[in-house]
């Protein structure tokens, strides 16, 4: 059951990056922050299924973090769930072609041990 | 949402734009705000949750009860201004940069939690905070905006 959540909560989390990454895209580049375009903003993501999605992606992952906070230790959900920053960074590259070179692998490689060693 | 100022660069691609300093430097603005909220919204939170006590349930009526409490409430409100800013980021950033520069929010929660909660922080802990922070220095250094993926252009 734990790993089930695990997987749950990572792939999750994976798809609502994506499709937030991907939707905000299309969307086009927030400029600043004034209320004004903070409610453009807003309309546009209330707007964007893809954007939708992925919120909706992230909340299932949210619940599905609590569950298994309820079902195993924190050492073990936060380290576990990690691991979807390298799956993450995999796909930004091919899927969103983004330009990810040695510092990316190493900087979300890091974070994965980073995250590991802060919950020992 | 193309300001003034950008108006007589909107022909310019993205890619290019993204290179100019004031770019960068509302990309970074962007995100200490991402880090901020995201530190102050659970900090809030998991001070009220502990208040509240455990609430592991199936029933959303617990979780409307659970913000009841203040810091609950407050907690929800600011990672829902993170949630907002950290979507305002992704619209200039990618996903690959965002990543591991807000991870930075793991260090701060860890230092918050030793200064101001006065946890124990272990030499694991802290290699932790220094291997995370070592990510968040390469990642800062490489180009924000890289995305070949579909990207509307100014046209406003």
């Amino acid at each position: 059951m734990k790993w089930i959540l695990v997987a749950i909560i990572a792939s999750s989390n994976t798809v609502g990056d994506l499709l937030n990454t991907a939707g905000m895209k299309r969307i086009g580049a927030v400029e600043d922050l004034s209320l004004r375009s903070l409610l453009q903003l807003l309309l546009a993501i209330g707007g964007s299924p893809m954007v939708l999605g992925g919120i909706a992606a992230l909340a299932i992952g949210f619940f599905a973090i609590m569950s298994l906070l309820s079902i195993a230790t924190v050492s073990f959900a936060i380290p576990a769930t990690a691991s979807s920053y390298l799956v993450e960074t995999l796909l930004a590259k091919y899927i969103l072609k983004e330009d990810v070179r040695w510092r990316r692998w190493a900087a979300s490689g890091l974070v994965v041990i980073g995250v590991v060693l802060l919950r020992w | 949402m193309v300001d003034q100022s950008r108006r007589s660069a909107r022909t310019a691609p993205i890619l290019e734009q993204s290179k100019s300093p004031t770019f960068t430097s509302k990309t970074h603005l962007l995100t200490a705000i991402v880090v901020l909220t995201n530190v102050v919204g659970n900090v809030c939170l998991s001070h009220g949750m502990q208040e509240v006590g455990r609430t592991i349930s199936a029933s959303p009526a617990d979780y409307v009860r659970a913000l009841l409490n203040p810091w609950v409430l407050a907690g929800s409100c600011t990672l829902a201004l993170w949630m907002i800013s950290d979507l305002a980021l992704l619209s200039r950033a990618d996903l690959t940069f965002v990543l591991p520069v807000t991870a930075s929010a793991y260090v701060f929660i860890a230092i918050a939690g030793h200064f101001v909660l006065g946890d124990r922080i272990s030499w694991e802990r802290w290699l932790g905070i220094v291997v995370i922070t070592l990510a968040v220095v390469l990642a800062e250094e490489t180009p924000s905006l890289t995305s070949k993926a579909e990207y509307r252009e100014h046209s406003q």
